[in-house]
């Protein structure tokens, strides 16, 4: 399983902060499977996916365990 | 750094320059909430470890590329009030154009880069603020401009 968090708006557009899925190899599938129920998780170039403190990119593999955070453009300062 | 209680400018600076007595400038930034626009509280959500990883990224980076002697940021998280301030820079340096600008470019670096989220809350709802093109183009100008000072 991959432990999903969510952040800014996207938590409020996936209805939770945080979720467990399943079946997916990479950043890219994951995205895709998520994308079609959470509006806007789709835009890889708008909103970026998190593993351990780095940004990753679409072809990212994902082991059994990990944590992947998905944040939207940021608007700090 | 963050910070998710009230930070207190006029004493960071304080404490700021007493530890660089010895610099010929010290400039500072203080970014508040604005009082005007009907804002009830501002909301600020941050990463539990990928935010502060960043923030100190962007002021090593502030140092190293203006040869300064340190620039110091700290930001607020969790909610915040008109008049509150949201996030206090400053720069000691030698000379004040190096301080200067360190302080400018840490500030045009966190308002695009650091993994912060606005919620302005109202009476009548609240919205989730997006970075201004005005912010991206000010971070646009670090690149074109000579890093080797």
């Amino acid at each position: 399983m991959i432990r999903v968090q969510y952040f800014g708006w996207l938590a409020e557009a996936a209805g939770m902060r945080s979720e467990e899925v399943a079946g997916a190899s990479t950043v890219g599938v994951l995205r895709a499977m998520l994308a079609s129920r959470i509006a806007g998780l789709g835009d890889a170039a708008k909103v970026r996916a998190l593993v351990n403190d780095a940004c990753v990119g679409e072809g990212f593999a994902l082991e059994d365990g990990v944590e992947v955070g998905f944040l939207p453009p940021v608007s700090g300062g | 750094m963050i910070c998710a209680e009230p930070i207190d400018p006029a004493a960071l600076l304080a404490r700021f320059a007493a530890s660089h007595a010895d610099a010929g400038a010290v400039v500072s930034f203080t970014g508040a909430v604005r009082g005007t626009g009907g804002i009830v509280a501002l909301e600020l959500e941050y990463h539990p470890s990928f935010t502060a990883k960043v923030i100190a990224q962007i002021g090593a980076d502030a140092k190293d590329r203006f040869g300064i002697e340190e620039c110091l940021i700290v930001h607020r998280v969790g909610s915040l009030r008109p008049g509150e301030a949201i996030v206090f820079v400053a720069a000691a340096a030698a000379r004040r154009r190096a301080a200067f600008e360190a302080v400018d470019y840490a500030m045009d670096r966190l308002k695009t880069e650091a993994p912060l989220w606005k919620r302005e809350v109202r009476h009548d709802g609240a919205e989730w603020i997006e970075a201004r093109e005005s912010d991206v183009a000010d971070r646009a100008r670090w690149e074109d401009s000579n890093a080797d000072r």
